[in-house]
């Protein structure tokens, strides 16, 4: 059974409501990559988000892209700040995947505030990412982000610029936290008012691994059971 | 998932993708928060964020 799609924010792009996070292809085979690939695609998924600093990731999906053309809508993020940094590795995405243009590039992980102002200021990766567009290197601009301050500064993130998409953790347990569900859920509605795609990551996070050995290439001990991944995945 | 518009980025360990693909495609409801709260206590479960 297909996972069913949705429409991607105001990309027009109907996405498989789970979207793959290219992070577990950080330091895996091509063998092991190319068998990923068959699970995601005998499950409908057509959305892949991997990041320039996941490793190896980028290369391991450059033969899926050019093994299904046009079937993925193809986002990446970059960690750079500045203007001339974010332009530079924009350029090594696009290499390393062997394509001339991205739907989605997103400014990966900001959520520092001193990262934020140069990031959003003249001179900073966001410039780049208006002439990337003007370019048709990409086509979308999201911005992404993990802790506790994350939706808050989500929604600082909108007021300085409209961005096409934002990613951020969400779970249960992370949203019994008043102060976190209660800017997760204004920036949720200012994101369905604006059409702006909401990306979710840590769905099925259990808590930090606290010094146990890790025994999954996840940054969280996550769930491990299929009953406990039923709910968590398909939680409210 | 029961949440309208919003996407779910996989798991990033590809051995447990295939059970999160699985959850997924058979997706019809979402439990409700005493399931979940459930859940949480039942493994264990520690806030990410401190």
């Amino acid at each position: 059974m297909p996972i069913e799609q949705a429409e991607f924010g105001r990309t027009g792009h109907q996405s498989s409501r789970v979207i793959f996070g290219g992070a577990g292809l950080a330091q895996v085979s091509q063998r092991v990559a190319d068998e990923t690939l068959d699970l995601l695609l005998a499950h409908g998924v057509n959305h892949l988000d991997v990041a320039s600093s996941y490793g190896e990731a980028e290369v391991r999906i450059r033969p899926w892209l050019q093994r299904e053309p046009g079937r993925f809508f193809l986002a990446t993020k970059g960690d750079e700040r500045t203007a001339a940094g974010a332009r530079e590795e924009l350029h090594r995405s696009l290499d390393r995947m062997g394509v001339d243009h991205v739907d989605l590039w997103q400014l990966h992980s900001l959520a520092d505030p001193i990262e934020w102002d140069t990031a959003l200021s003249p001179g900073g990766a966001l410039e780049a990412a208006l002439e990337a567009r003007e370019q048709g290197l990409i086509r979308w601009i999201g911005v992404t982000g993990h802790g506790s301050q994350i939706a808050a500064t989500h929604r600082r993130s909108l007021e300085r610029f409209d961005f096409d998409s934002v990613l951020l953790p969400y779970n249960f347990l992370t949203m019994q936290n008043p102060y976190y569900a209660g800017n997760f859920n204004a920036l949720y509605e200012t994101c369905r008012e604006r059409r702006v795609a909401v990306q979710t990551i840590k769905s099925i996070a259990l808590r930090p691994w606290a010094g146990r050995p890790h025994t999954r290439a996840t940054w969280y001990e996550p769930l491990e059971q299929a009953d406990d991944i039923d709910l968590a995945v398909w939680w409210r | 998932m029961s949440r309208p518009g919003m996407f779910l980025d996989s798991v990033g360990d590809v051995d447990l993708l295939p059970k999160v693909l699985d959850a997924a495609s058979r997706f019809t409801g979402g439990p409700d928060d005493a399931a979940m709260s459930a859940l949480a206590e039942r493994t264990a479960a520690v806030p990410l964020f401190v």
